[in-house]
């Protein structure tokens, strides 16, 4: 019969005399056990009171955090930790046989110290009875250290000034902005440059951007009124565009009627009639230009055929009198939109009135007289007279100016000059000197006797021998080594034909 | 119902001395035999104790055989020895039945025993036989019994197996299949001794015959030690620590070490839980303890384990011996099972 293996009961009599020991262990375990809790479950409860006691503070603006409920409510719940970790560590002590086989381990004590309930163990007590409790030891420097920060942290948290909380953002002063825009808004009003409903738009987002500007992001609002700022001078600046090409055209068409008026009056002149029709119709296109479109009464149709018919001088000098009157409107246009400071783009005074550049009315007698019936029509007379003798405006559409070209400050040739350096003759002759004896109608002959150049822009080209160069013309090439030959042959034969001239 | 388990009763001193006396004169003769090996011939008693099969490696020479010899002398028990060759055959073993004629002229078939009939059998070179003939030792190693023509047959009390093979000269042997080897108790490695203990060897013996030891225990004495050892405590904590010591030879284990998972390819056996456990009694017998503990455990678990847990071939690749992964195994497992966080230590 195999007999079974024996059972230990543990539970361990109070009377017995490892009983010490073992609750001495138990105790001690616990102890160390709830000490441990305690330092990591506070570590965490005083950081968290640390978190929210700084968050509370920046959220009420409160500038200290003085009041003693608040350490009485923190005293409370880390009571709370601590009876928290107690129990918890309850858990985590043994229990009687494991204490028993912790001490037996430890004490090498061959399961005796486990036997202890077990019937006949009084012959064995001996062995056992000088049993000590354990030392039980707890590794706690890392939490020790992140209970002592925390608690830095909380004390930070509370004693730390907190800063003064922020005033509200004040306006932004953009009074002097906006009555400038406003006067500038006005001015586009009253010369019709905008018509109404969009210069109330303009004024209303002036007013809503001055309503929104705050001094705490003041860029957003100088942005804004920046962008308004630029698009009125954008609106003046084509408004003054516009009105110096009417007044060079309304100066050109008084210079036209004076022209006209005074060959009229000079008896040995005599226009053509197409040279009449031409003038007329160039008058007519200044003076439409001039007035904005509205061709003047006494140059609508009807008028222009009678007027080309028998020109009146009065008529003509009434012309003349309201061109100059146009110009003097486009002149306080201009003037004003400059005083508004609605010139962007243009130097001050840089544009003159018309009538500085228009032709003198005797040099364009003498044009009209000069040209002939079948050149002669109105656009082109019209161009003839806008144009004048003065510089063009240059860009890149407008060709390029005829301004003579200046030079400032003349460069000195001190210590500029090289020294001549007299060069020894090339080995080889000038190709340029060469003379061209014949073409040959075949492939030149390679003489393979020769070593040629393996690479470079001589490729292929043999050092010695005579012989032509035989240097291969890529396809892609071929077509600009055709054109380099034929220009030449052109060449030849312009200067060819020159010299066969008589 | 519950059933009410009786209150254990420890062996008192008076019923442990005698035993430990005789163990005690068993193992100093032992030790008088084969010199300078006394933690070996500890753990064969151990492992005789344990009612188990050893098997001894070791390198030729270093007294395998003698010390088998020796024990079957000092035990007064019936013993025979197998050379076992690759032309050994299962009915060399376990014997095979016999043509014989009788006084009256009769024939009748008889079984002749074979060696393994006897109380301690001697296999030496156990892995130069074929699988054939070692599987032949299956059925006597763990059932004790052998079956002949289907005539079941039992094998003497107590038999053990007592094997040793030889880790040099692999050419021409064969492996112990796993089955087998896990029937053996303990795998004890036989090393070589030291030069003082050649020295003694040498001056004080002819030819290095060791003397012929005097009986010791008689049978009947061996199955009074087992009652004996059956009586010896196994307590709840140590039976606890050997469970989770073997499971975590497992690598699918989660308390397992690192060196488990990564170089064990299949753990040890309940068998070997059942082995520490007996064998940790018997230890804790022959240091004349009623009850078992954790240093009795530590003790015994490399013997039972080293050749129980198959490591991978990683492992072969760096060299990671079965002692080096029970070693781990003996530092990482806690000896107590408790719930005390880790940061806590507990000591003397």
């Amino acid at each position: 019969m195999i007999p079974k293996t024996q059972h230990l009961d543990l539970s361990l009599p109070q009377a017995s005399p490892q009983a010490p020991a073992v609750r001495a262990l138990r105790a001690s375990v616990f102890r160390m056990a709830w000490l441990r809790g305690t330092v990591r479950g506070a570590g965490v409860y005083v950081l968290g009171w640390g978190v929210a006691t700084l968050a509370l503070r920046a959220w009420t603006d409160t500038p200290d955090d003085g009041t003693p409920g608040t350490w009485i409510w923190g005293s409370l719940g880390l009571l709370g930790v601590v009876i928290l970790a107690g129990w918890r560590a309850r858990r985590h002590m043994p229990d009687v046989a494991a204490a028993a086989a912790m001490l037996d381990q430890q004490h090498a004590l061959g399961g005796l110290m486990m036997s202890a309930p077990a019937e006949g163990f009084a012959a064995w007590s001996g062995n056992v009875a000088a049993v000590q409790p354990l030392a039980v030891k707890w590794r706690g420097g890392p939490a020790l250290l992140a209970l002592l920060g925390a608690m830095g942290f909380l004390a930070g948290a509370v004693l730390a000034p907190m800063p003064a909380p922020a005033p509200h953002a004040a306006s932004l002063h953009v009074k002097r902005q906006l009555e400038t825009l406003r006067e500038q808004v006005a001015v586009l009003e009253e010369e019709e440059v905008i018509d109404a409903n969009k210069a109330d738009d303009l004024r209303d987002t002036a007013q809503r951007v001055a309503d929104d500007a705050k001094a705490d992001d003041p860029v957003r609002a100088w942005e804004a009124l920046d962008h308004l700022a630029r698009q009125l001078e954008d609106e003046g600046a084509q408004a003054q565009e516009a009105a110096q090409q009417q007044s060079i055209e309304a100066a050109a068409a008084a210079t036209l009627a004076q022209a006209l008026a005074a060959s009229l009056n000079d008896p040995a002149s005599e226009l053509s009639e197409a040279q009449l029709e031409a003038a007329v119709d160039a008058l007519a296109q200044l003076s439409a230009a001039a007035m904005n479109g509205e061709l003047p009464a006494m140059l609508d149709a009807a008028t222009a055929e009678a007027l080309a018919a028998g020109l009146d001088a009065n008529a003509l000098a009434a012309l003349q009198d309201m061109m100059q009157g146009r110009e003097a409107e486009l002149a306080d246009l201009m003037a004003n939109l400059e005083a508004a400071g609605l010139n962007a783009g243009q130097a001050q005074g840089q544009v003159g009135a018309g009538e500085d550049i228009a032709l003198d009315p005797d040099a364009l007698k003498t044009f009209l007289e000069g040209q002939s019936d079948s050149e002669c029509d109105g656009a082109t007379l019209a161009a003839a007279c806008k144009a004048g003798d003065q510089a063009g405006r240059g860009g890149i559409n407008r060709g390029p100016g005829h301004m003579e070209m200046t030079w400032k400050d003349p460069a000195s040739q001190e210590g500029a000059s090289f020294d001549p350096l007299v060069l020894p003759p090339s080995a080889l002759r000038d190709p340029a000197q060469s003379h061209r004896l014949g073409v040959s109608q075949t492939a030149p002959q390679v003489e393979h006797d020769n070593t040629a150049s393996a690479g470079g822009g001589l490729n292929g080209v043999e050092s010695a021998g005579g012989s032509a160069a035989t240097t291969t013309v890529l396809p892609r090439h071929r077509g600009a080594v055709q054109r380099y030959f034929e220009r030449r042959n052109s060449s030849d034969n312009v200067s060819g034909d020159a010299t066969q001239a008589p | 119902m519950t059933e009410s388990t009786p209150r254990p009763v420890l062996l008192q001193p008076d019923e442990i001395t005698p035993a430990v006396k005789s163990l005690k004169g068993v193992l100093a003769a032992l030790d008088r035999v084969l010199l300078g090996q006394p933690e070996l011939h500890r753990m064969v008693l151990a492992g005789i104790l344990s009612r188990g099969h050893i098997l001894l490696e070791g390198m030729p020479g270093v007294g395998k055989t003698a010390l088998i010899r020796a024990l079957g002398q000092l035990m007064s028990l019936q013993f025979s020895r197998v050379q076992f060759t690759p032309d050994l055959m299962p009915g060399d073993i376990v014997g095979s039945p016999i043509l014989e004629e009788d006084t009256h002229g009769k024939r009748q078939m008889v079984f002749k025993p074979g060696p393994v009939f006897t109380n301690i059998l001697l296999a030496d070179e156990i892995n130069r036989a074929s699988p054939k003939t070692q599987s032949a030792m299956l059925e006597a190693m763990a059932e004790r019994h052998v079956t002949v023509m289907g005539e079941t047959r039992s094998l003497p009390d107590p038999f053990f197996v007592l094997a040793s093979q030889n880790p040099i000269e692999l050419e021409g042997t064969y492996p112990l299949p796993e089955a087998q080897v896990d029937r053996f108790l303990f795998k004890l490695n036989v090393g070589r001794p030291s030069s003082d203990t050649m020295h003694r060897m040498i001056d004080g013996r002819r030819r290095g015959e060791a003397p012929v030891p005097e009986a010791c225990i008689s049978a009947q004495g061996l199955r009074e030690l087992f009652d004996v050892m059956d009586r010896v405590a196994l307590p709840p904590a140590v039976a606890g620590y050997i469970a989770r010591l073997v499971a975590c030879t497992h690598a699918d284990e989660p308390g397992a070490p690192s060196m488990v998972k990564q170089f064990v390819s299949y753990g040890a056996s309940p068998r070997a839980a059942i082995g520490i456990a007996e064998a940790a009694r018997a230890v804790a017998l022959l240091d004349g303890r009623p009850t078992a503990g954790f240093e009795d455990v530590k003790t015994v678990a490399g013997p039972v384990l080293n050749h129980r847990m198959i490591l991978n071939y990683q492992a072969r690749f760096e060299k990671i011996t079965a002692e080096r992964v029970v070693d781990e195994l003996l530092e990482t497992v806690d000896a107590v099972n408790t719930a005390i966080p880790k940061d806590i230590e507990v000591g003397a």
